[in-house]
């Protein structure tokens, strides 16, 4: 598209936005937008978009009421106040985070440091129930397969309790 | 002392601060008046949506008063509304769940603009030579004409430069005459 500015377009736009077009402009401007096809186009569509603008405006469906302004100032102050709340409670739920991370790094190092300690802990449980010390006259008690299950129900039961704690803090981030 | 005691006074202290800044609810209310029907009908005809322009409105004037511009001169205010309007716009047609606007080929835009509950009346005067023009133009050009905004304003509430303003006007309103005359052009349909 080649670009072509008329001299006489801010002119042509003053007159109409003031609302002077066509009735009290000169004759030589009316003479110039007969000619121009940029200023011809400028009139086309501002007259068209203003006329509508003033249709629109008219439209009985937007409710301009003093009701509403009321409710919008009492909502921008409830806004208000909660984003003041958060901006006081922001460093409250920063510090749980990393109270929270803090916790997790600490259990996460304590297991592997202890790890050795852990095992043999698990792995005497599991000998205190293959003693079966609550039956001893019992034989079906061992059957039952108790021994071999202890620590692997421990386990389970760990990570249970680690995907739940993950899953409820994931939960807690995303309200955030 | 609990959590309780604290926000309370927290809240009293920033509330004082805020009514050193905020104007008199009567002048907002006035304020609103004034710009409330422009503001819509610059949402809705831009975006094609009687139903969202509702709500942008709300949510616009939310932002306005939340922002504490409120000591600015009333241009400046209503600048600023008409800037916070174009960004929920953008926010508005950037949603995931919807596609971008500019993606949408402008015959599907018609028609679902058609099918929702209170259709702007777009037979009127621009008829659907308005629709088929891109969001960025329509905005541009209700802005210029309709609203009689400078460029400096129109670069101010749409975030675009100054210097581009003039150029992308200009092609703007071709086409929206060349479309225009189309129309002009076309025959009446019989009912």
């Amino acid at each position: 598209m080649k670009l072509f500015f008329c001299s006489k377009q801010k002119e042509v736009t003053a007159a109409l936005r003031q609302g002077r077009w066509p009735e009290e402009c000169d004759r030589t401007l009316h003479a110039h937008v007969a000619v121009c096809q940029e200023c011809k186009d400028l009139v086309l569509v501002a007259q068209a978009l203003q006329q509508t603008r003033r249709e629109t405006m008219q439209k009985p469906a937007l409710a301009v009421s003093s009701a509403t302004a009321a409710m919008l100032w009492w909502r921008s102050e409830l806004r208000l106040r909660r984003e003041a709340v958060e901006r006081m409670t922001r460093p409250i739920a920063v510090t749980e985070r990393f109270a929270l991370i803090g916790m997790v790094i600490a259990v996460a190092g304590l297991a592997a440091w202890q790890w050795k300690q852990i095992t043999d802990w698990l792995f005497s449980l599991t000998d205190l129930a293959s003693t079966n010390t609550l039956y001893p006259n019992d034989p079906g008690a061992l059957a039952f397969g108790m021994a071999g299950w202890l620590p692997v129900l421990l386990m389970a039961g760990l990570g249970t309790f680690v995907v739940v704690w993950g899953v409820a803090v994931f939960l807690l981030a995303e309200r955030d | 002392m609990t959590w309780d005691d604290i926000i309370p006074q927290a809240k009293t202290s920033d509330m004082a601060e805020t009514d050193t800044l905020l104007m008199d609810e009567e002048i907002f209310a006035a304020f609103y008046h004034r710009t409330a029907r422009a503001v819509w009908a610059y949402l809705a005809r831009v975006s094609g949506n009687a139903a969202l322009a509702d709500d942008l409105l709300q949510e616009s004037y939310l932002r306005f008063l939340c922002a504490r511009r409120l000591k600015d001169d009333e241009n400046a205010c209503r600048s600023y509304l008409f800037r916070i309007a174009t960004n929920l716009l953008r926010d508005h047609w950037r949603r995931p769940q919807t596609t971008a606007l500019e993606e949408v080929p402008e015959a599907a835009l018609i028609a679902a603009d058609s099918r929702q509950s209170e259709r702007i009346d777009s037979q009127a005067l621009l008829g659907p030579a308005f629709a088929r023009l891109g969001p960025r133009e329509r905005q541009l050009l209700w802005l210029a004409y309709a609203e009689g905004c400078t460029h400096r304003e129109i670069a101010q509430i749409t975030g675009l430069g100054a210097a581009s303003i003039r150029i992308l006007l200009f092609r703007a309103r071709g086409k929206m005459a060349r479309l225009l005359r189309q129309q002009m052009l076309k025959p009446e349909r019989k009912p």
